[in-house]
């Protein structure tokens, strides 16, 4: 389903659009799960969220949990976005083996509203039962084009975020 | 610990009336809840421990049942739901000797306000015909006290022992509405650490001024230092914490008033809230 938002959005772009698609995305995080040398293994439940200066939160950008149930364990995902399912409905996904991926986020907020310019703190919250507990959060400014360090400590490895300003 | 008790009855029947904060001459009561936030959709059940101890939070003595003998007390906790009402399912605390443990249905979303049963508690202190201190847990009345005491002071205590849970989402948590108590601004299940929170301590549902709070932290087992934090509240009632660990902390608080039911020479509020601070 949301792949073929995706492609839909990528011939609607190309067809009428100047600009290509990969411009179109206001933030690209290329983040990484490391691997970890350990038994057992579960893989790490991972919330990217996006919140003002006043660490107000704006919109989640990816979930990576299958059960509500686990919900509480990223912890300040939970108490910033977690409790209401307007914050997360259609960015949540299954957990991922270790591996880097790519999380484009389009610059709107769950209800397709634009994000207005401005400085944001985009956190990043990574959290493996039998395992450690990784947050952090990094200063990024919309309008400026520019790719920021986010550095995982454990949970994740350093990992990317661009900023393309439309 | 017969020694200790001892102390206590000393020092409370001389300076008594001198003692506004009094949290360091008693026992630490607490709660310890198995969880303070919950999520998914399904009924979650919450342990909740009580106990009587010092060393936070590793349990010293349990509360006996008021039925001798009994394994459980079905009135020693009480639960008010999200929904302000106390939860229809039984609490039932097994008497376990060093500690008292119950499970707690959560079906509502929100916050649960878990407590002991609050039920004043008379104690009157004495001096025996040989001068020795003792302390009976009755009214001036009915205390059955040696030929001969002196020294009698009956003293009413009113203690709040209380935590509080969220299941998916925190609410305003409901108000006991009498002891003492702490309310917002900030949620008691959103405590994290190195961030600052703000309560507003309550006495008998009203802002409590000027009251100095201990701030204990537990874990105290593994640790050389007592790691107390003392705020006051201003004149509203309201203090500060910056909670310095992640870990369960109890918040005491004790404030003593002028009676005004014959027969008691002295009222007692006191308070011992458990919080969680989560690590950043």
């Amino acid at each position: 389903m949301k792949q073929a938002h995706l492609i839909a959005a990528l011939l609607i772009s190309c067809l009428f659009s100047p600009l290509s698609f990969a411009k179109d995305a206001n933030l690209t995080v290329e983040f990484t799960l490391p691997e970890l040398d350990v038994s057992p293994y579960h893989r790490s439940y991972v919330a990217l969220w996006l919140e003002t200066p006043e660490r107000k939160h704006v919109t989640t950008i990816a979930l990576w949990v299958e059960k509500a149930e686990w919900f509480k364990d990223l912890r300040q995902w939970w108490r910033k976005a977690g409790r209401s399912n307007d914050n997360f409905d259609g960015v949540t996904g299954a957990t991922k083996r270790p591996g880097t991926y790519t999380i484009e986020w389009q610059g709107k907020d769950l209800k397709g509203n634009p994000v207005k310019p401005g400085s944001y703190l985009l956190n990043v919250e990574v959290v493996r039962e039998e395992g450690g507990r990784d947050y952090t959060r990094v200063e990024i400014d919309l309008t400026k084009d520019g790719k920021v360090t986010i550095k995982g400590e454990k949970e994740f490895a350093t990992s990317f975020v661009t900023i393309t300003s439309n | 610990m017969k020694l200790k008790l001892l102390k206590t009855a000393l020092i409370g029947a001389v300076t008594f009336t001198a003692i506004a904060s009094g949290y360091a001459q008693a026992h630490a009561r607490w709660l310890m809840p198995s969880h303070t936030s919950l999520s998914g959709e399904k009924t979650h059940y919450v342990m909740i421990d009580a106990s009587i101890s010092n060393e936070l939070f590793s349990p010293d003595k349990a509360y006996r049942p008021k039925e001798k003998g009994a394994e459980y007390d079905d009135n020693l906790l009480i639960a008010l739901a999200p929904d302000g009402k106390p939860v229809e399912e039984t609490i039932r605390a097994y008497y376990l000797k060093r500690k008292n443990s119950a499970a707690v249905t959560l079906s509502q979303d929100g916050t649960y306000h878990i407590a002991m049963q609050q039920k004043p508690m008379l104690m009157t202190f004495y001096k025996d015909k040989d001068g020795n201190r003792g302390r009976v847990f009755a009214g001036k009345k009915e205390a059955d006290l040696p030929a001969g005491a002196t020294d009698v002071r009956t003293v009413k205590s009113i203690a709040t022992v209380d935590t509080f849970v969220s299941r998916n989402g925190t609410s305003k948590p409901t108000l006991l509405g009498q002891g003492l108590e702490i309310s917002g601004p900030t949620h008691p299940n959103d405590l994290f650490a190195g961030e600052e929170a703000k309560f507003q301590l309550l006495m008998d549902g009203k802002p409590a001024a000027d009251v100095e709070l201990a701030i204990v932290r537990g874990s105290a087992r593994y640790r050389n230092e007592r790691d107390e934090v003392k705020v006051t509240t201003d004149k509203k009632g309201f203090f500060t914490v910056t909670f310095a660990h992640a870990d369960m902390y109890l918040i005491e608080a004790s404030v003593d008033q002028k009676p005004t039911e014959a027969d008691i020479d002295n009222v007692r509020y006191s308070l011992f809230t458990t919080l969680e601070v989560a690590p950043e």
